[in-house]
């Protein structure tokens, strides 16, 4: 019966991030006018579920076992009253976001959950406070990392492409290796951290995949050349609108890998008490479980995200192309390399960053800061908001179950 | 968290919206010539027409202007310095004010004896250069997006230079056009009823401020990308 409404709760958590969080990662995608909203819904319903099953063990890893070590809790069912106390408590965080139109993120409120019950049933030892304390700092360092990798990717474009005195040709050269770059990135990391193959491998694999990228997408813009007849500056653009159809791909991917987990990390814990009848320290992510949360997320990009997607397409009417796709770039790659490090980062608080290292660079026009400070204020509160009520409802769940 | 990447972005670009007033005000200056031609052939139905017709674009050109610095004081990071577009805009602005002042002017007095035929030849002369300038001050202004679009490429500024340098030619030519007018229009003191001597005088003002003002656009748009 929990187990039934864990999963019920855990696929409406992922069902809300799908319907919600995925239109603020496409944002500068559709706004650009790269994909349409349909394109982007199709691009995400696929993409987020192959990022979760392919990538999205890693956090999970670390929402079931890295904030609170289950070996040391002795009672299955205070794990299990405390993973679905956290799991509801995040959900209740992000219906709140959704109807108040906060900047509340999903992985603050689900790590704060997990805390929460963690101090709730065994006192503050048991919470691995180093590990929160690495999680928290990527907060930090997560939009600043977006924001000084999108200004650099910018600047070069800037210097390679736009600068020059033929920006067309330039940009004919440089786009198939940033192709090449962008599956470079993906095919080493997931050599490396999901098949677990050594450094050697990983890079002769992904060197020869991305190397057979560049060549196809060379052939792809000479193609594309021939039917081109625009003046140089929108050709440049035409071409980063078509790379960013990839990098849309990739912010999917890399979002799914991520976010998964604030969904499905409690349920792990749940199945796999239930499944064992113990607790132990070794908690393994089924992948019809990462496979459920993509499903869920699938379907709430697909049955709401589209409204949301309309709306976002019509609100960035100054976005271009080589700046969307130079914050869709470091925005991908930043939230990738923080999965595959396990660690639970928010992808619209990347995107935020990777938008004011575009505005830095003189990319372009940005409005109020202040968004910066909601995102600070929004986590300050988030994690010890989160951390209560879901110590709440262990203590209510406790007496119950 | 439903559209909260959208807040961080202008709804329209403060320099996209410059190059609508620009535009807005290129359209009024088509008027300039048939205002000027209404006026000397005393034709009132069309210098009403085209009264109301600049009156409605700059009109639209002060909506426009609102909605730049509205945008202008939420601005965080900018192209440019919002004190020079500020005071591009200001200039710009003055441009289609000094069209309309032109358009409606003109209607407040009909002359007492046909205007002489190289006179009013001067007259179109200016009326033309001060066209021409606002031309070279919308390429200017549109030469601003090409120098957004290419990153501030070297090029691109050394386009908006050339356009400088054809703005001080033409600024020199409207110079050079008023004084021969205003001589000529003085020397017939004798032959001119006075209140049209100062009518006229006020007419060639009003042109040579349109021009003047169009100029000061590109001048500053010169100063800041060589800034």
């Amino acid at each position: 019966m929990l187990l039934a409404f864990a999963l019920v709760t855990g696929m409406g958590m992922a069902f809300a991030i799908g319907a919600n969080d995925v239109a603020n990662s496409m944002a500068t995608a559709v706004g650009a006018k790269a994909i349409t909203p349909k394109q982007a819904v199709i691009i995400a319903a696929i993409l987020e579920f192959l990022g979760a099953v392919l990538f999205g063990a890693h956090v999970t890893s670390t929402i079931t076992k890295g904030i609170i070590d289950p070996g040391t809790v002795s009672n299955p069912n205070v794990l299990l009253c405390g993973a679905f106390a956290a799991l509801v408590s995040s959900a209740v965080w992000i219906i709140a976001a959704t109807l108040w139109g906060m900047p509340v993120s999903t992985t603050h409120s689900i790590v704060g959950g997990m805390a929460g019950f963690g101090i709730a049933a065994m006192g503050w030892s048991a919470v691995n406070w180093l590990k929160l304390l690495v999680i928290a700092s990527t907060w930090i360092l997560s939009p600043l990392a977006g924001g000084v990798l999108s200004y650099l990717v910018f600047k070069m474009i800037s210097l390679l492409i736009l600068r020059q005195s033929s920006p067309e040709l330039k940009v004919k050269r440089y786009a198939p290796f940033i192709v090449g770059t962008i599956v470079f990135i993906i095919v080493y990391l997931f050599s490396l951290k999901t098949l677990h193959q050594s450094q050697s491998v990983s890079i002769v694999w992904s060197l020869l995949i991305a190397v057979i990228g560049t060549f196809v997408s060379r052939y792809l813009v000479k193609q594309w050349s021939k039917k081109s007849n625009l003046r140089q500056y929108d050709f440049v653009e035409y071409l980063f609108r078509k790379l960013q159809i990839m990098t849309s791909c990739y912010v999917s991917f890399s979002h799914g890998a991520n976010d998964v987990a604030n969904a499905i990390g409690p349920l792990a814990v749940i199945y796999w008490v239930m499944q064992n009848g113990s607790v132990g320290s070794h908690v393994t992510v089924p992948l019809w479980i990462l496979g459920l949360g993509g499903i869920g997320i699938s379907l709430g990009v697909s049955l709401l995200g589209y409204k949301v997607m309309k709306t976002v397409g019509e609100d960035l009417t100054s976005l271009n192309n080589t700046r969307g796709f130079s914050i869709d770039f470091s925005t991908a790659t930043t939230v990738l390399v923080s999965s595959v490090l396990g660690m639970p980062v928010s992808t619209t608080h990347v995107v935020v960053g990777s938008v004011v290292g575009v505005g830095m660079a003189r990319g372009i026009e940005v409005v109020n800061i202040k968004v910066l400070k909601t995102i600070v204020t929004s986590w300050l509160l988030t994690v010890p908001l989160a951390a209560l009520l879901s110590a709440i409802l262990f203590n209510v769940f406790i007496r119950i179950i | 968290m439903t559209r909260f990447i959208g807040k961080m972005f202008p709804k329209k670009s403060p320099v996209e919206l410059l190059r609508e007033h620009a535009q807005t005000t290129k359209k009024a200056s088509e008027f300039i010539l048939p205002t000027l031609e209404a006026f000397l052939s005393e034709n009132t139905e069309a210098l009403s027409t085209i009264s109301k017709r600049v009156d409605q674009l700059e009109r639209n050109a002060d909506d426009l202007k609102v909605q730049i610095r509205e945008s202008y004081s939420k601005l965080k990071f900018v192209y440019f310095d919002r004190v020079d577009v500020l005071t591009i805009l200001q200039q710009e602005d003055a441009v289609i004010d000094a069209i309309d002042d032109f358009a409606k002017y003109v209607m407040l007095n009909t002359l007492e004896k046909p205007l002489d035929k190289e006179l009013a030849n001067l007259l179109f002369q200016l009326a033309g250069e001060a066209s021409r300038a606002i031309d070279v001050m919308f390429k200017s202004v549109e030469g601003l997006i090409l120098v957004v679009e290419s990153s501030f490429s070297p090029k691109s500024l050394q386009d908006e230079e050339k356009e400088a340098l054809e703005v001080e030619d033409l600024e020199a030519s409207t110079d050079k056009t008023s004084i021969e007018i205003g001589k000529r229009l003085f020397s017939m003191k004798n032959s001119i009823h006075p209140v049209d001597l100062f009518f006229l005088e006020k007419v060639v003002r009003l042109l040579a401020r349109i021009a003047d003002h169009a100029e000061n656009v590109v001048e500053r748009i010169r100063m800041i990308t060589h800034s």
